[in-house]
């Protein structure tokens, strides 16, 4: 095994990553992370934050312009055979019918083609194999694309936005369908989202993009335990010697979410955060430090697994 | 470790039966295309083969009773031989439009516009591997219908040119007939193909290839070393009229003077279009520089996927 694989522990490991359409600011600057396997990560950001690129750059569909991104222990686009990448817009042949579709599945995935996973999932939804893309509503799409991305066998699925158009029944279902075929074969997850309630439950790690590099890296459990929401009379300043996030008055208090260095002192009221109010805290303020667990930096001393 | 031991096995058969997965999906995606391009190409072969039978009875009529100035004396009405001779022509540049038109517009700029294309780069298959299947299952195709028409027309060519009234058509329709041929559609599909790479988006891909197929089709006319630039060589024909007898003489001219005919002993006509040498090197030279031209225009749309996704 070359050297370059000698870390199977890791899926996704990206160093001074960036990309630039145009003279249009930099969609991703500098961007540097590690994404270990078998976690379900969510990819968070505000629009623009460069979530879209970051996913078609691991799927090899678009070239960085500087930087470098393994996938896999590969170069992005060598490892296609082993990652599924399901796009925001769920592009489908639209003149195929349902088991046409699949059946392009088997045929351009010769070596890893599971017909029954991909079969059952288009079942679940009461979907007629004959009935053509083109008479498919965006959620019944939605389903056949997953149905083609899980039947693949992926080691990495890399998934924009995946459940944005689905009703919540049918997000619950598939999203679990997901998570019990991830959970099994141990896939590693890569999911951008906008809804919080979905990534609370479905993932365990979090990558929060922010002018074009991870700001938030890391396990959601590990995230939240180093922040602290904490309530009491006084000011920002008061707070030091820890990471004042973000801070806003209530009543006569003060709320603030900060990134504890030591215990919490005398005279503020503290609880954990819940994954909203933490994400919202680092999207209202977009120059707080970031923060990578070590798990997530991309340094080499990290690699010791 | 046991998973990555695993894998080698299968990543050595993707090899061998991915491109034949890959050629099915193409023509399952593609088709109403190939099922229009069997249409033309059988169509335009019985219309041929209806001009190498029935078709020129008429005519074969006129010649033999009254040589070459019974085809003069039918000259001008619609239904005329000579004037049917030049459809399949017709049809086979409009189907070289049509080629490029697809090329550029439906076979890669849809995909690329609806991001059906990126949902084949992210299964087992390269984008390089994509862009082979596109170009060489159309080509085939191409090459396979071509070379059949051209053969048949070839072949009517020899059968029944002596039937053509003499002048610039017949000479730019033997000169044109040959690997040149199927070189141009070829040439066409190249540049819709690179237009559609280059464009991305459905509606000015259509516009921009069949505006670069014009220019070609354009250039082809009126540049050297193309046939429209030079004087076609003027095709020599060799006109006899046979006594009853059987003899050979040579025609009295006396129209469709039956008392004249009569006269001469006159039973019977035949023409025909001697081969001219300039015919092969002027078609060849032709074909030559369509191909390499293809070529040049393949090797560019390569480059163009290269830079824009990882190829790999």
């Amino acid at each position: 095994m070359s050297s370059t694989s000698a870390t199977p522990a890791v899926a996704l490991e990206a160093s001074g990553l960036g990309k630039r359409y145009g003279r249009r600011p930099a969609a991703l600057d500098g961007c540097s992370f590690r994404l270990p396997t078998s976690r379900i990560s969510a990819l968070v950001g505000p629009n623009g934050a460069g979530k879209s690129t970051l996913l078609a750059i691991a799927a090899g569909l678009l070239r960085p312009t500087s930087g470098t991104l393994t996938v896999l222990g590969e170069a992005p686009g060598a490892a296609r055979d082993r990652i599924s990448y399901l796009a925001q817009n769920k592009p489908l042949y639209p003149q195929l019918t349902i088991a046409e579709t699949l059946r392009m599945g088997a045929e351009l995935n010769p070596a890893r083609w599971d017909a029954a996973c991909a079969a059952r999932i288009v079942e679940q939804g009461d979907l007629d194999p004959k009935s053509r893309i083109r008479g498919l509503s965006g959620g019944q799409r939605t389903r056949v694309a997953l149905a083609l991305a899980l039947g693949k066998r992926p080691e990495l699925m890399l998934l924009d936005e995946p459940m944005a158009d689905l009703d919540p029944l049918a997000r619950h279902e598939l999203m679990g369908t997901l998570m019990a075929d991830a959970a099994e074969h141990g896939t590693t997850v890569l999911m951008s989202s906008h809804i919080v309630a979905e990534l609370a439950d479905a993932c365990d790690h979090l990558l929060l993009l922010g002018g074009g590099r991870v700001r938030l890296g890391g396990g959601i459990d590990d995230l939240l335990a180093a922040h602290t929401l904490v309530t009491g009379r006084g000011t920002p300043a008061d707070l030091a010697p820890h990471t004042v996030i973000e801070s806003r008055t209530a009543g006569r208090g003060l709320t603030a979410l900060i990134r504890r260095d030591g215990p919490v002192g005398e005279g503020w009221a503290a609880e954990e955060p819940s994954l909203e109010e933490l994400l919202l805290a680092h999207l209202r303020a977009p120059e707080a430090p970031a923060l990578l667990t070590p798990g997530t930096t991309a340094t080499a001393e990290a690699v010791t697994a | 470790m046991s998973t990555a031991t695993l894998r080698e096995t299968p990543a050595a058969a993707t090899v061998t039966t991915a491109p034949r997965g890959l050629v099915r999906t193409v023509l399952r995606l593609h088709r109403g295309a190939l099922w229009i391009w069997l249409a033309f190409v059988a169509g335009t072969t019985g219309f041929l083969l209806w001009l190498l039978g029935p078709g020129a009875h008429t005519a074969q009529r006129a010649l033999a009773t009254y040589g070459y100035s019974g085809l003069i004396r039918a000259n001008g009405s619609a239904d005329e031989y000579s004037s049917l001779f030049y459809y399949p022509d017709t049809l086979i540049t409009l189907a070289s439009f049509a080629i490029a038109l697809f090329a550029g517009g439906p076979l890669i700029a849809r995909e690329l516009e609806s991001g059906t294309a990126q949902l084949a780069w992210t299964q087992s298959v390269s984008p390089a591997r994509w862009l082979t299947a596109k170009l060489a299952v159309p080509a085939a195709f191409i090459v396979l219908g071509t070379c059949l028409l051209t053969a048949v027309y070839r072949q009517l060519w020899s059968a029944h040119g002596n039937l053509l009234i003499a002048g610039i058509g017949p000479r730019s329709l033997y000169f044109s007939l040959g690997p040149a041929t199927v070189a141009a559609p070829l040439l066409g599909l190249a540049l819709g193909v690179l237009v559609g790479l280059a464009v991305r988006r459905t509606l000015p891909a259509l516009a921009l290839s069949g505006f670069a197929y014009f220019l070609v089709y354009a250039f082809r006319g009126n540049h050297w070393p193309f046939q429209g630039r030079y004087q076609q060589p003027e095709l020599y024909s060799r006109s006899r009229a046979f006594t009853s007898a059987g003899a050979e003489i040579r025609d009295p001219g006396c129209y469709d003077d039956k008392a004249c005919l009569a006269k001469h002993d006159v039973v019977r006509f035949t023409r025909e279009y001697l081969p001219s040498s300039d015919y092969w090197p002027r078609q060849l030279l032709e074909t030559g520089v369509l191909l390499a031209l293809t070529a040049v225009a393949v090797a560019l749309a390569f480059a163009l996927l290269r830079r824009r996704a990882a190829a790999g």
